[in-house]
């Protein structure tokens, strides 16, 4: 097995309850790639993502992180062999403080290295540091959005699977969020996003695998998906209207 | 009796409601379970304490302690054998499951104990303090203390220990303490050992305020239910204040009125609650 792949995929099916919801899906993603996953409501964006770190029922087929099989492992020994996941909605403990949050996104880490990892995503995220106290309910979304990438990231993940990352978020902001993506891939880190700005994502991805009904429909280079006339009528809406930091 | 003392009679009761109502309202924070054996499970606490002080010699405090221990402990079999099992939307099946195991409790209680109520005689019973110049039955302000001190070490721990922290985490978003690598079972299953704990202590340190028998759960449940629904579900401050409030409520009516009407006190302040405020005394969505 090549030692530059990340995750292996093959023949997964996954759901809920008594139903697979994404069927026969199998890719394979290089260290330090970028993909956007691309599809309209419920084709099953979600629903993948989750199944990566363990957060829904697997009916069949294999997952290999880092030459590991990890389908049967729980979403903690995930996190802890390295795969960390950015849900879609809110995803913290509202009626925590952010620094009780941030603490709390530490909790595998040993005490040491949790204080490390709370500074290292203040620094990157300062807003978190002027709302210490407060509430992580009472954020804004986009805060709360802020809040719940930093807690994931104090874990290191070196695959990262983000969930619409930029949903609720001022142009600015996704621009810094599409720029901080952007910047943990130069680390080594390989990123599995599916977002609502399909052209603001595709622009800082290699590759987008496009979903339909739980099944995979198209798959290639971000740049010629971003071209492909059948995608671009159906999720970018004609030609591209917001400028985005070039790449 | 003095108004001053039926107050301080009614903070007793309530400082001893609270550590049933706050065990309740961690066990359904964590697991949405509305533990109906949790009557059955203070009873516990108290018939160990009798056990231990009758006969086996045991001072009063070693008694209390050992008996909490043994009742997390029964609380953690309960914990692995069934309530684990119980997963999201099945409340119902939470009701039935507790409700289930506190009468086969209750029934094997009988069984090995017998139903006659019993008095137990500790080195402190029939001797009192002087608290504010009123005089306290000495085992009623140990009991107060017990509480007191457990209440704010719990406290301490949901607020200042990673151990805790994930106790309230877990009970107020399921699937961002999955994301963060909680294994929400072990951490209900700490959740459950801390709150049996705590209504198996209850027992204990009231055994020897009143008498000892196998039904003498089944209307504290009830109290502490009415507790956690004027404190609101889950919410732990709320369910020490509500068991002040329903403790003094209940000695006054008791006192001033007559002692039939105590539990009518409590009942109504929790219709009241459930009409005027249906979300508890600290409002909406609130969680520990
Ligand atoms: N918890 C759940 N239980 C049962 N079915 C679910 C659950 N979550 C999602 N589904 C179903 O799975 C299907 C795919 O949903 P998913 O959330 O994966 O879509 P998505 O591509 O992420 O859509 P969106 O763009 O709206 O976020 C939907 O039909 C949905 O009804
Ligand atoms: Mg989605």
């Amino acid at each position: 097995m090549a030692s530059d792949i990340a995750l292996e995929i093959s023949d997964w099916s996954v759901g809920y309850l008594d139903h697979p919801i994404v069927r026969d899906f199998s890719a394979i993603f290089a260290i330090g790639s970028v993909t956007s996953l691309i599809g309209g409501n419920g084709a099953g964006k979600s629903t993948l993502l989750k199944s990566i770190f363990g957060l829904n029922k697997h009916f069949s087929g294999k997952l290999v992180f880092e030459g590991k099989a990890v389908e049967g492992l729980s979403s903690a020994a995930r996190l802890r062999s390295g795969i960390g996941i950015v849900p879609q909605g809110r995803c913290n403990f509202p009626q925590m403080s952010v620094h009780e949050n941030l603490e709390m996104g530490a909790y595998l880490l040993p005490r040491a290295k949790a204080s490390a990892a709370i500074e290292s995503v203040t620094e990157l995220f300062p807003m978190l540091r002027r709302k210490w106290r407060q509430l992580a309910g009472n954020l804004s979304g986009g805060e709360q959005q802020i809040l719940e990438t930093a807690m994931v990231l104090e874990n290191s993940p070196r695959l990262l699977l983000l969930d619409e990352p930029s949903l609720g978020l001022s142009p600015r902001m996704q621009a810094e969020v599409f720029e901080t993506v952007n910047s943990i891939r130069g680390k080594g880190v390989t990123v599995i996003m599916a977002e609502q700005n399909v052209f603001g994502s595709l622009m800082i991805s290699d590759r987008a695998i496009v979903l339909e009904l739980g099944r995979k429909f198209a798959d290639g280079p971000a740049r010629d998906v971003m071209h492909d006339p059948r995608i671009k009528a159906a999720f970018l809406g004609g030609e591209p209207v917001v400028e985005t930091a070039d790449i | 009796m003095l108004v001053s003392t039926l107050i301080l009679n009614g903070l007793v009761m309530g400082a001893i409601y609270a550590l049933i109502g706050v065990g309740l309202s961690l066990i359904f924070g964590v697991l949405e379970i509305v533990n109906f054996a949790h009557g059955q499970i203070y009873t516990l606490g108290a018939l160990a304490l009798a056990l231990l002080v009758g006969h086996f010699g045991f001072g009063f405090l070693p008694a209390a302690f050992v008996s909490a221990l043994g009742v997390a402990a029964f609380g953690y079999i309960l914990y692995v054998l069934f309530l684990q099992h119980i997963r999201k939307g099945e409340f119902e099946r939470g009701i039935i499951l507790t409700l289930g195991i506190g009468i086969v409790v209750q029934n094997a209680l009988i069984y090995f104990y017998g139903a006659t109520p019993q008095i137990v005689d500790t080195e402190f019973s029939f001797r009192d303090i002087n608290f504010l110049g009123l005089r306290v039955e000495m085992i009623k302000a140990i009991a107060v203390g017990f509480a007191i001190v457990s209440i704010t070490a719990l406290h301490l721990v949901l607020t200042r220990t990673r151990f805790g922290m994930a106790i309230r985490a877990l009970s107020q978003n399921r699937e961002a303490a999955l994301v963060v690598g909680m294994r929400p079972e072990v951490v209900a299953g700490h959740a459950v050992v801390i709150g049996t704990a705590l209504a198996g202590l209850a027992g204990a340190v009231l055994a020897p305020v009143f008498t000892v028998h196998p039904l003498m759960g089944a209307p504290i449940l009830f109290k502490a239910f009415a507790i956690v629904i004027i404190g609101g579900l889950g919410h732990l401050p709320g369910a020490v204040v509500a068991s002040l409030i329903i403790g003094v409520s209940e000695s006054l009516a008791g006192g001033l009125g007559s002692a039939s009407l105590q539990d009518a006190a409590v009942f109504l302040v929790m219709i009241a609650m459930l009409q005027f405020r249906p979300m508890g005394l600290f409002g909406k969505g609130v969680r520990i």
